[in-house]
C-alpha cells in the first residue's frame, strides 16, 4: 500500500501513534514516545518511497526495546539508574533500520536491564498481555512482544539472553526470533550477558520477521564478536517443503515441567506436522536439565562485570555518601532494582576467590557439553522442535514473590543462547484462550533454513497468525 | 511423546529441575550474613539490613541449584566462554568521528570544563 501510494508513510505512522496514545494505557508497552521525531522519520521514509529508493520495509513503523541505544531518544533499560539517559550514539541496528526507512514509534518496556521473564521487574510499570490484560506478556522483551500482539506496532526489536524474545513471543502469540550469535551487531545494546545477548525481531508472521532479520543483520566492525558472513538472506523463504524434513524432540523438554495445556498443543503440533510429512524422532540431551543452573551462573557473572560501569560518574544521578566508594555503592544500591542487585550479587559470588572453579568454570564446561550435544543433533536432524515456554501467560503478581520459579521458565530457550545457535518461536495453538508457542532450533549459521522451515510450519498450523480480540 | 507417556506433573511441582537439588540441599553449607555483606562490598552495592537478609535467602536457594552441576562428569571438556568460536580480529587503524562531547556530558551527574567530575578520591 505504501509503494502503491494508497497511503503515505506519515499517515501510517500517525495512525500507529494515535493507537498508542489511546490504547497503550491498557497494555503499558511504551516507556518513551516522541511523536515529532517519529513523524520526521516517516517523512524521510516517504522521500525514499517517492524517489523509488524504498526497500521492502521502508515506511513500516517499528517499536524498539528500551535497552537498544537510540541517539537523542531516552534509553532507560527500565531502570532508575538510567531514567534520564539520552544516548549520544545509535546502536548499529538503529542505523540499519533508519537507513532502510523504517519508522521508530518509541521505546518499549522490559524487565530492568532485561533481567526477568515477566516484565514486572521494570522500575516504571508492568506491561500487560493483550490476550488477557490481567496476565504477563512474558519477558524480558515484554513491551516489544505485547506491542506487536496488540497491533500498536507491526514490528519490534527485542534482545534475547536466555529466551527474552522467544518466551514473550510465545506468551503473546506472535513470532519471535533469536538469530545465530554474531549475525546481528550488539553494538549499542546495553550489555547484560555479553556471550549470550543477541538482538532479534518480533513480527506477526514469519515473513515479516525474516525481512526484519535481513534488515538488521550483517557484519559490524564495532562488535568484536560479529561474524564475517553475518547477513541473513531470506530470498528462499517460501521455497521450502515440510515433506521429508527430520525434526528431533528432546525428551527432557517434554517430560516433567510442562503445563498440561502446553503439552497438549505440542502433541497436536507434532501430529499436524507428521501428517505434512515431517519425521519426528525422540532424542535425549540430559544437559537440558542443567541449563537453568548453568545460565544462572554464567549470565549473572557476565552481568556483574557489565553493570560495573554504572558508578554514578558518567550517567545517571549520583547519590551522596561517605568517600568515593560509598558514593558508588550508594548510587548503585539505591537506584538498581531488587532483581538487578540479586543478579549482581550472584555473579560476584560465583566469580569470587575460591568459587570460580567450582561454579563459573564448571558452568562453562556444562555449556560446552550441552552445545556439543545439540551440534550432534543438528547433524542428524534438520531442526529440533520444543515448546517455547513451559507455561502460558501467567497472572501478574502470581510468580513475582518467587524468583526461582520465574527463572525456571527459561529452560526451553536457554540452550540456544548457550550454544549460540538460532531459535524461533511461533504460535502453535491455544490453551484456555491463551497462546502456546512452538520453538524451532537450528545449527549455528542455519538461520536461512530455519526461517524457511518456520515459514512452512506456519502454513501448516491453523492458529499460527490469529489475533486477540481487541477494540 | 505420545499420550500414553503423558504422565505429566503440574507446573507448580517442577519435579525434575527443582526438587532434586533441594533434596541434596542439606549436604551443602549455606552462606552466612557476613559472607553476603562481603559479596555486597565486592559488588559495590549499599544494601539495607532487610535486603541483606533477602539476598542471603535467595543466594542460598540458588546455591542449592548450583550443586546440580557439581556431580556432572566433565572430564576432558574444555570450557566454552563464547557462544560461537571466534578468533582475534585486528581492526584497521581508521580515525572515526568521536562522540559529541556535550551530548555525553549531559548524561553525567556532574561535569565541569568539558570533563566528568568524580567524587573525591584522594583526601587533602
Amino acid at each position: 500500500m505504501l509503494r502503491a501510494k494508497q497511503v503515505s508513510a506519515r499517515e501510517v505512522a500517525q495512525a500507529h501513534l494515535d493507537r498508542i496514545r489511546h490504547e497503550d494505557e491498557k497494555y503499558g508497552c511504551f516507556l518513551t514516545v516522541d511523536e515529532p521525531r517519529t513523524l520526521a522519520e516517516a517523512d524521510h521514509a516517504q522521500e525514499l518511497l517517492d524517489r523509488g529508493e524504498a526497500g521492502p520495509l521502508t515506511g513500516i513503523p517499528i517499536a524498539i526495546k528500551d535497552n537498544i541505544s537510540t541517539k537523542g531518544l531516552r534509553t532507560t533499560c527500565a531502570s532508575r539508574i538510567l531514567e534520564n539517559y539520552v544516548p549520544p550514539f545509535d546502536a548499529t541496528v538503529m542505523q540499519q533500520i533508519s537507513s532502510q526507512g523504517l519508522v521508530t514509534l518509541g521505546k518499549t518496556n522490559l524487565d530492568e536491564f532485561a533481567m526477568g521473564t515477566s516484565c514486572e521487574n521494570s522500575a516504571f510499570k508492568p506491561s500487560r498481555n493483550p490476550w488477557d490484560t490481567s496476565r504477563s506478556p512474558g519477558g524480558s522483551s515484554g513491551g516489544s512482544a505485547a506491542a506487536v500482539a496488540a497491533e500498536l506496532a507491526p514490528l519490534s526489536l527485542g534482545s534475547d539472553t536466555g529466551g527474552s524474545i522467544r518466551m514473550p513471543a510465545s506468551l503473546c502469540g506472535i513470532v519471535g526470533y533469536k538469530p545465530t550469535y554474531g549475525r546481528v551487531s550488539r553494538y549499542g545494546l546495553v550489555a547484560f550477558g555479553s556471550s549470550l545477548d543477541q538482538i532479534g525481531p518480533f513480527a506477526r508472521n514469519v515473513e515479516d520477521c525474516a525481512l526484519l532479520a535481513e534488515a538488521i543483520s550483517g557484519h559490524d566492525h564495532r562488535d568484536s564478536t560479529s561474524l564475517q558472513d553475518a547477513k541473513i538472506k531470506v530470498g528462499g523463504l517460501k521455497s521450502g517443503r515440510l515433506n521429508g524434513l527430520k525434526f528431533a524432540l528432546p525428551k527432557e523438554m517434554f517430560e516433567g515441567a510442562l503445563e498440561p495445556g502446553v503439552r497438549q498443543i505440542m502433541e497436536e503440533t507434532v501430529a499436524t506436522l507428521t501428517r505434512e510429512g515431517v519425521q519426528f524422532t525422540e532424542i535425549s540431551i540430559p544437559e537440558i536439565g542443567l541449563g537453568v543452573t548453568t545460565y544462572y551462573i554464567i549470565a549473572p557473572a557476565e552481568a556483574s562485570s557489565n553493570l560495573a560501569r554504572f558508578d554514578g560518574v558518567r550517567y545517571g544521578p549520583r547519590e551522596e555518601s561517605q568517600g568515593h566508594i560509598g558514593v558508588v555503592a550508594a548510587t548503585r544500591g539505591r537506584l538498581f532494582g531488587h532483581e538487578v542487585k540479586a543478579r549482581i550479587m550472584i555473579g560476584t559470588y560465583a566469580l569470587s576467590a575460591g568459587y570460580y572453579d567450582a561454579f563459573y568454570l564448571k558452568a562453562q564446561k556444562v555449556r560446552a557439553k550441552m552445545a556439543a550435544k545439540f551440534e550432534q543433533a543438528f547433524q542428524d536432524f534438520d531442526a529440533v522442535l520444543t515448546p517455547a515456554s513451559p507455561v502460558v501467560a501467567f497472572k501478574l503478581g502470581e510468580l513475582s514473590d518467587d524468583p526461582l520459579q520465574l527463572k525456571l521458565l527459561d529452560f526451553c530457550t536457554i540452550p540456544a543462547n548457550m550454544g549460540g545457535f538460532p531459535g524461533i518461536s511461533l504460535n502453535a495453538g491455544f490453551s484456555d484462550g491463551l497462546p502456546v508457542g512452538v520453538q524451532l532450533l537450528a545449527p549455528v549459521m542455519g538461520d536461512e533454513k530455519l526461517l524457511q522451515m518456520a515459514y512452512s510450519v506456519e502454513r501448516a498450523l491453523p492458529d499460527a497468525i490469529r489475533r486477540p480480540n481487541m477494540p | 511423546m505420545t499420550a500414553a507417556t503423558a504422565e505429566y506433573f503440574v507446573f507448580r511441582e517442577w519435579p525434575y529441575i527443582v526438587r532434586s537439588p533441594f533434596l541434596r540441599y542439606n549436604l551443602f553449607m549455606p552462606i552466612t550474613l557476613d559472607e553476603v555483606q562481603h559479596v555486597a562490598k565486592l559488588a559495590r552495592l549499599e544494601l539495607t539490613e532487610s535486603e541483606l537478609l533477602a539476598f542471603q535467602q535467595e543466594l542460598n536457594a540458588l546455591l542449592g541449584h548450583f550443586q546440580d552441576i557439581s556431580d556432572v562428569d566433565l572430564e576432558g571438556i574444555d570450557p566454552k566462554p563464547h557462544a560461537v568460536s571466534l578468533r582475534n580480529v585486528w581492526a584497521d587503524d581508521v580515525i572515526e568521528l568521536p562522540l559529541d562531547r556535550d551530548m555525553v556530558l549531559k548524561n553525567a551527574p556532574k561535569s565541569r570544563a568539558g570533563l566528568f567530575v568524580v567524587p573525591t578520591i584522594i583526601e587533602e
